[in-house]
């Protein structure tokens, strides 16, 4: 199969235009025949194998982002392995299930420890999602030849600079409540000009979580997961009544939403599951930041324009997006601030 | 309203004797008593139950309360403070402080339970450091007033020919007691290892917090056997927390965790107050009159099973750490570090 083909097999399986997957490979690998044949380069010609086999560690709490990157393995061609999670990740293999049999030939899928450990040795390119400490024990086992993609622990943020649509509450409630708020790109805490009354704003917020649970309660959520959150939340409880810069809105009965208002505006990290902070947007954001700020992946803002993303960009966030779109980023974006098909090819030039 | 001293003496002989009061009355005054003489607990108490009827109603606290470095958690005037145990904490992490008027109740229920457990009247050696070298440590606090004698010296390191020599001298059954991680470093440590003397015991306690290690307690209570000689169901587990004043004990593989007529526990489902119906997985909420100086309900963050009136523990501090898009992976770290089936 060429790069066409493949793209159009994937196209079908991921709801996205074959033009748009060529595009990609346009700007990634500088043409779209790249992978397909000799292209001038410069004074020279120049084309691009994949690096193969690709082991993919995949998370389950993420699906978008694992059908992302198989997505990538498969569009330039490579073989591609991907460890699931023990409990499997169903969307992938729904995933895998609509490409035609030259895609699925280039696909092994383990949950095994054992199989995911011998692939690790083998693999020419070892992509991971996972903890510092666990990219950094994973990237110990590789040889200096292996290409290394690490897409460790990550944290994201929202900015609300004003809100005269009234509908900043609802948009943020969205970011948080997909995919309940797993993943690098939905956010922990959500910084309210003080104009807009961040409080009260929190309290809005409490309410579109509410309304957003009633249809789309969380599922799949594990008993360690359910103690972090009543546990942070009881310890908010405790600060918020004996502190008023304090307030907390839960759901009743069970662990399914929490939103935090605390007036300090330093990063304070979520247990995830739905638990939000929000806080008074600082002058200096980047003190606020300070020690996430390599951590930082997505600014999801309010409202959006690329003029305020210049100025938030300084703050070391990899992607600022519209608020409401935190979960989605463009088939386009730089993952983690990385090319995305760049670094999983190489070259063989000619002339 | 009874003082302090008052509600101590009532307090101290019920846990004597059970039919010297009534465990709901005494709980309940001094529920009142610590908010009439805490702002913090009154404040947060009060924000969920203004006026319990029953114990069950009483809000137990959560640990992060024992961290506030301005206001302490105390049902007495602060310059009555005697003695101070700190939680254990990673680097970077506030410690939780537990004051006391005095230690009168802790040392009885400590003793008391012992007793009342019928657990082993035998010399009592411990892996760790002394209390003059740990002053500051409940649990070495609780071995010196069983009467352990400490075998880990002010660097930390274990003296292994004194544990040999005691052994060697003594020969006669004893305990051996320790935290869960200093016996596996004991085991780990290459050095020469003394079987324990026939009819001799185990006591572990701790769980494996903060160090990374996951060990089951099968595997765990094997290694026990193996490298001391000591039956497995010679082995003691004790459950307690520094915020505590009493403790509860399991004895072998599938006890349940048992404490005496002073303590009570209830699992809560996460999310609400409400208790899991029996056999319901949740988290462990107790109740410990010997409490009397601080709270005497305490939220851990442990996981139980509960069973009838008391628990089964199923896992210490079991906080997931946010960790994004990891589970798979640290799943694999976990086989290529330790070999995990």
């Amino acid at each position: 199969m060429d790069t066409n083909k493949r793209a159009t097999a994937l196209s079908k399986a991921i709801g996205t235009q074959a033009e748009t997957l060529l595009e990609l490979v346009a700007k990634e690998l500088g043409h779209r025949d790249s992978l397909d044949r000799f292209i001038s380069y410069g004074d020279i010609y120049t084309r691009a194998h994949p690096i193969s086999p690709i082991l993919h560690i995949v998370s389950g709490n993420t699906p978008a982002a694992a059908i992302q990157t198989l997505t990538r393995g498969l569009l330039i061609g490579a073989f591609n392995q991907i460890k699931l999670p023990s409990e499997g990740i169903q969307e992938v293999e729904d995933f895998v299930e609509k490409l035609p049999s030259e895609l699925k030939s280039l696909i092994e899928i383990t949950r095994s420890r054992q199989t995911s450990t011998e692939w690790l040795r083998s693999a020419r390119a070892v992509i991971v999602f996972g903890s510092d400490e666990t990219v950094n024990e994973i990237e110990s086992k590789l040889f200096p030849s292996q290409i290394f993609i690490p897409h460790n622990h990550k944290v994201s943020i929202a900015v609300i600079d004003s809100d005269e649509n009234k509908e900043a509450a609802k948009l943020t409630a969205l970011d948080i409540a997909k995919y309940d708020q797993q993943g690098c790109l939905s956010p922990h805490d959500i910084y309210v000009h003080p104009k807009e009354q961040p409080r009260s704003f929190a309290a809005k917020l409490a309410d579109a979580l509410s309304e957003l649970n009633t249809k789309y309660p969380p599922t799949g959520r594990t008993i360690e997961e359910n103690i972090k959150i009543d546990d942070l939340r009881r310890s908010y409880s405790f600060r918020s009544s004996n502190d008023t810069s304090v307030q907390i809105w839960k759901s009743d009965s069970n662990t399914d939403w929490t939103v935090v208002y605390e007036e300090d505006p330093q990063f304070a990290a979520s247990p995830l599951g739905r638990f939000v902070f929000v806080k008074p947007l600082p002058n200096s954001l980047n003190d606020a930041l300070n020690i996430n700020k390599e951590h930082l992946s997505t600014i999801a803002l309010y409202p959006f324009s690329i003029k305020r993303a210049e100025t938030l960009s300084l703050c070391g966030a990899t992607r600022i997006c519209p608020l409401g779109s935190s979960q989605d980023p463009s088939i386009f974006w730089h993952h983690d601030g990385l090319q995305t098909l760049a670094p999983l090819v190489h070259w063989t030039d000619a002339g | 309203m009874n003082t302090y001293t008052q509600i101590e003496s009532q307090i101290l002989s019920f846990i004597d004797n059970e039919k010297n009061g009534n465990f709901e009355e005494l709980i309940i005054q001094a529920h009142l008593f610590q908010k009439e003489n805490c702002q913090l607990l009154r404040n947060y108490c009060e924000s969920i139950c203004k006026e319990p009827r029953s114990w069950q109603d009483i809000p137990p606290l959560p640990t992060e309360a024992f961290k506030n470095s301005e206001e302490q958690i105390i049902s007495f005037s602060k310059i009555q403070i005697s003695s101070t145990f700190l939680t254990s904490g990673t680097t970077g992490e506030v410690r939780g402080s537990h004051h006391f008027h005095n230690l009168k109740l802790y040392e009885k229920s400590i003793h008391s339970t012992w007793a009342n457990l019928q657990l082993p009247k035998l010399p009592i050696i411990c892996l760790t450091q002394s209390p003059p070298a740990s002053p500051d440590s409940s649990l070495i606090h609780m071995l010196s007033t069983l009467g352990g004698k400490f075998l880990i010296n002010s660097s930390g390191h274990l003296d292994h020919s004194n544990l040999k020599l005691i052994i060697k001298k003594n020969n006669r059954p004893l305990v051996l007691a320790g935290t869960a991680l200093a016996f596996l470093h004991l085991f780990e440590s290459g050095k020469d290892i003394p079987t324990l003397p026939e009819n001799s015991w185990v006591m572990e306690t701790g769980g494996y917090k903060g160090s990374g290690r996951e060990i089951s307690k099968e595997d765990f209570y094997m290694m026990i056997n193996n490298n001391l000689n000591v039956p497995i169901e010679n082995i003691i587990n004790e459950y307690s927390m520094t915020e505590l004043s009493s403790q509860f004990y399991s004895i072998g593989m599938h006890d349940i965790h048992k404490g005496c007529h002073w303590v009570r526990t209830r699992v809560l489902k996460p999310g609400s107050d409400e208790e899991v119906p029996d056999e319901g997985i949740g988290l462990l909420s107790i109740y410990d009159l010997a409490n009397l100086g601080s709270s005497i309900s305490i939220m851990t963050n442990d996981l139980a099973k509960k069973k009838g009136n008391t628990f089964e523990l199923l896992g210490r501090d079991k906080k997931s750490t946010p960790r994004g898009c990891s589970r798979a992976a640290d799943e694999m770290l976990s086989k290529i570090k330790y070999g995990h089936k």
